[in-house]
C-alpha cells in the first residue's frame, strides 16, 4: 500500500503530483499515432472541504484537451446560485519510491477552477480522499496518506 | 457564466433526463451533439467508448445520470474561471 508523507506548510498540506490525460485518452491517441502530452507537475492542496478535485486552467492548457463534462459548483465566491464549470478527463499520479509513479486515478473528471493567486495549482478533493486513509499529524506538521 | 462548448450536449441530456433516470440512474451516459451514444456502468468505460467511437479531436459529454443535479462544494474562495 503506497504511503505518502506530505508536509504542512503555511497554506496547508500541499502534495506535488503528476497530472496527465486519462489512460483511455492516452490509448486512443497512441492508436492514432498522435503525440501524447507529457504529464504536468501540479501542487494540489489536500482539502477535505472540497467535494471534487479541481485544477487550474494552466494545467489543462498544457495537456491540450477539451472539456468532457459540466459540473455545478458552490464555493465561498459563488453566492447563492451554483456556477457551472467545465470538467476534464484526466489522470493523477503520485511518485512512489523515486521515479516510479502510482496511479491515484487512471481516468476521472476534474473540475477547472482558477488558482492563479494561490500558491498551488488546485485542490485534492474528497473524490480522491475517499480512496485513502488520511492522518493529520499536527505536532510533526505533516499529513500521511495511505492508498 | 456561459459555457458554449458542450451546450448542445447538455441540452440533449436535459431532454432525455427523465428516461435516463428511470432506467439508468447512477450509470454514465455518453452524448455527442443531439445523440445519446450509450450508457455505461463506470466513468472510465464511458470515456473509453467516447474516444473509440467519437475520437480524440471532437468533444463529447459524459455525465453520471442523477435525478437530482449534484452540486460540488468547495469551501474556499475560487476566482471566476476565464473559459
Amino acid at each position: 500500500m503506497p504511503i505518502l508523507t506530505v508536509p504542512i506548510g503555511p497554506d496547508g498540506p500541499i502534495l506535488s503530483l503528476q497530472v496527465g490525460i486519462s489512460e483511455p485518452r492516452r490509448r486512443a491517441m497512441e492508436a492514432d499515432d498522435l503525440v501524447v502530452p507529457a504529464h504536468q507537475t501540479a501542487l494540489l492542496l489536500i482539502d477535505t472541504g472540497a467535494s471534487h478535485t479541481c485544477v487550474d486552467p494552466s494545467i489543462i492548457r498544457a495537456l491540450d484537451i477539451q472539456p468532457s463534462g459540466i459540473a455545478y459548483m458552490h464555493s465561498a465566491s459563488t453566492g447563492e446560485k451554483p456556477e457551472p464549470r467545465y470538467q476534464f478527463d484526466l489522470s493523477l499520479w503520485i511518485p512512489i519510491d523515486g521515479p516510479s509513479l502510482h496511479p491515484l486515478a487512471r481516468a476521472m473528471s476534474v473540475m477547472e477552477c482558477t488558482f492563479q493567486f494561490h500558491g498551488f495549482h488546485g485542490l485534492l478533493g474528497r473524490d480522491i480522499l475517499d480512496k485513502c486513509r488520511m492522518e493529520y499529524v499536527g505536532p510533526l506538521r505533516q499529513v500521511v496518506l495511505s492508498f | 457564466m456561459p459555457l458554449e462548448s458542450l451546450k448542445e450536449e447538455a441540452e440533449t441530456y436535459e431532454r432525455h433526463k427523465a428516461e435516463l433516470v428511470k432506467q439508468n440512474e447512477g450509470r454514465f451516459v455518453l452524448i455527442k451533439g443531439s445523440r445519446v451514444a450509450g450508457v455505461w456502468d463506470t466513468y472510465e468505460d464511458a470515456v473509453s467508448a467516447g474516444y473509440r467511437e467519437i475520437g480524440v479531436n471532437s468533444p463529447f459529454f459524459v455525465k453520471q445520470i442523477s435525478g437530482v443535479e449534484r452540486v460540488q462544494f468547495i469551501s474556499r474562495e475560487i476566482a471566476p474561471c476565464q473559459s
